[in-house]
């Protein structure tokens, strides 16, 4: 497990941000989904060491967010929200910058910072300052940054945050290849089409208690034994004869069916009865925004 | 765009200790700042003062070397009584090695609190303000503290930028005027006679850095605007005077926390105490000339009282300092 959390709770004064978190995420990109003030940021910060835990036990790649904070800052990187830069520095004397305050030797921080702006996509601007970038290519700055010491998790919090849509699709590529070579990724977002572009697991915080986490196939394969159905023949007395198998359906298009509650041999049974033929016969998938509004009661 | 793109590729290799990271957070603050002309321009003339001292402490060397006929010491005798005074001149010719101590002493009080202490106030001016504040400003600290770094370790390297510079022309120079005095010096008892000065220039640069550097530091990590860092920082020293001065010049009131309104008055004191200039003065003589240098040594503020000011003004900077770096991280 790269996250173990066990009754966290986080109060700011008398407002509770994270309410008995209890978690063990696997290995993989995650996505962490939430409305505004759900604790998505407490969250990450309180696992990096950054915010003290009130209550609760939190591990972040086996190692106790309590007290083994540096060992964990060491091994994983984080990607902040906020527009955050060092001011005055050349974007390639940033990211060697980051390295060597995760302890690089100087000249290996220098030729990794190339490496990962050749990898974020950041040509002959790194020689710019940080602060005459664009928004995207400070997003790229900071992900470069966050993943110049070779961590094995990342935290990266709205990493497509004001970014036009080929930046959008180049970042959430590179986020895609991260765990291909063994770096974990943690992303926090309110876009859930990034999370359904890149991630393979989903965590929903809702005022700072845990309401969802899944893989999100699971989650998008309906629970109640739903089908999506494509015939040919006739969708009246395919319908009907569904009905009078206990079956309700409703279409969604021509020659389209979405059929609730039934198993598939009283379906393949209908359709025997309507003479109608099966085209295709697959779980109904429910998208990704249903599910975060079912979990927020939105 | 690399000709052939390999993807992200992992790194593995040694780390370097915590020290390294200090050392790389210190490097950058002195690259950023180094890049100010001004700041070249300062630090440039705080070693003028050299070219002053420096023949001074040559002059001294001749006048108090015991194997010179001091009828043969010509015109330097009469500068050496002008910066000594007649009753320290007169031990020239009874025992002229007993006047080095004391004059060195002299030599360095009047570099370190008078020059040093005035370039000291404008480079703080132009290196501190921005180290912490920009970070404020910049929301750097999520960068920092993100990476495996502490409080401590920021601090030191924020605070070790600011000593550099203002070691460049405290300690550093201090060291180097006593390197040619000795190379000067016609024999070797010299250095004998003069090798705890090295502790003393060592305590002088310390007395004047530490506190600059923490009140500095801390009026920088209470904004995110270096230009308020910089005026809170020059209200602090300018008022300070103003008010040192209206009490002890204008008002006579000669009570012993009159000096305390004035740090560089206050870094005076500590410094006359290291060096022990009023000590060494007094074992040579009671002239009434020797009396009016005591004078100008002395203060009505006890050294104690002195080096507790600055001990607190360090704490209050210090307790400041770890409170304010980092906070807007843990909002």
């Amino acid at each position: 497990m790269i996250l173990d959390l066990r009754s966290v709770t986080k109060f700011y004064g008398g407002f509770k941000a994270l309410d008995d978190v209890t978690v063990a995420v696997r290995p993989g990109t995650t996505g962490l989904l939430g409305p505004n003030g759900a604790g998505k940021s407490t969250l990450i910060k309180s696992l990096l060491g950054l915010v003290r835990l009130t209550s609760g036990m939190a591990s972040v790649l086996e190692l106790d967010a309590r007290t083994r904070s540096r060992e964990i800052r060491q091994k994983t990187g984080y990607m902040p929200e906020d527009d955050c830069y060092l001011a005055g520095l050349a974007g390639v004397q940033a990211v060697a910058f980051s390295g060597e305050l995760a302890g690089m030797p100087p000249r290996t921080a220098l030729r990794r910072a190339h490496e990962m702006l050749d990898y974020v996509g950041i040509a002959e601007e790194r020689y710019r300052e940080v602060q005459t970038y664009s928004t995207g290519m400070k997003q790229k700055i900071k992900l470069a940054q966050a993943i110049v010491h070779s961590p094995s998790l990342v935290f990266l919090d709205e990493p497509t945050n004001g970014m036009d849509p080929q930046g959008r699709e180049r970042m959430l590529r590179l986020i895609r290849q991260l765990p291909e070579k063994g770096v974990s990724v943690v992303v926090s977002t309110h876009i859930l089409h990034d999370v359904e572009a890149c991630c393979d697991s989903v965590l929903i915080l809702g005022r700072g208690r845990l309401l969802v986490y899944d893989t999100l196939e699971n989650l998008r394969t309906s629970t109640n034994g739903s089908y999506r159905v494509r015939f040919t023949g006739s969708g009246d007395a395919f319908a009907k004869a569904l009905a009078g198998l206990g079956c309700p359906s409703r279409g969604s298009g021509d020659g389209e069916f979405e059929v609730l509650g039934a198993a598939p041999e009283a379906v393949f049974r209908a359709a025997r009865e309507s003479g109608a033929v099966i085209r295709q016969l697959a779980s109904s998938r429910t998208s990704l925004e249903e599910i975060f509004l079912k979990a927020v009661g939105a | 765009m690399p000709i052939f793109e390999l993807g992200y590729r992992s790194w593995t290799g040694t780390l370097r200790p915590p020290a390294a990271r200090v050392w790389a957070i210190t490097k950058t603050g002195i690259a950023l700042a180094f890049r100010s002309k001004i700041l070249k321009r300062i630090v440039f003339m705080a070693w003028m003062p050299l070219l002053y001292f420096a023949p001074l402490f040559f002059g001294i060397g001749y006048v108090t070397d015991p194997t010179r006929d001091l009828e043969k010491r010509g015109f330097l005798v009469g500068i050496a009584q002008a910066f000594l005074g007649e009753t320290i001149s007169a031990r020239l010719v009874t025992d002229p090695e007993s006047v080095r101590p004391v004059a060195w002493s002299m030599a360095y009080h009047l570099y370190y609190s008078g020059f040093q202490a005035f370039f000291t106030m404008l480079v703080a001016a132009i290196v501190g303000p921005p180290l912490i504040s920009q970070d404020v400003r910049t929301k750097a600290f999520l960068l920092y503290f993100s990476k495996p770094i502490t409080r401590v370790e920021y601090l030191l390297g924020k605070s070790g930028t600011l000593f550099f510079y203002l070691f460049m022309i405290t300690l550093f120079p201090g060291l180097v005027l006593y390197g040619i005095s000795i190379a000067l010096s016609p024999n070797l008892v010299a250095f004998t006679q003069t090798a705890p000065m090295i502790g003393k220039i060592v305590a002088s640069s310390m007395i004047i850095a530490v506190p600059t550097t923490f009140v500095v530091l801390c009026f920088s990590s209470l904004t995110s605007d270096g230009r308020y860092a910089l005026m809170g920082w020059f209200s602090l020293c300018l008022i300070g005077e103003t008010t040192y001065h209206l009490f002890w010049r204008l008002l006579k009131i000669r009570e012993p926390w009159v000096p305390l309104f004035s740090l560089r008055e206050t870094m005076r004191i500590g410094i006359e105490r290291v060096l022990n200039v009023q000590g060494q003065i007094s074992v040579l003589g009671v002239g009434k000339d020797l009396q009016r240098q005591l004078e100008s040594y002395s203060s009505t503020c006890p050294p104690e009282l002195a080096f507790g000011y600055l001990a607190g003004l360090f704490l209050v900077g210090l307790i400041v300092l770890w409170h304010r770096i980092s906070a807007p991280v843990r909002i």
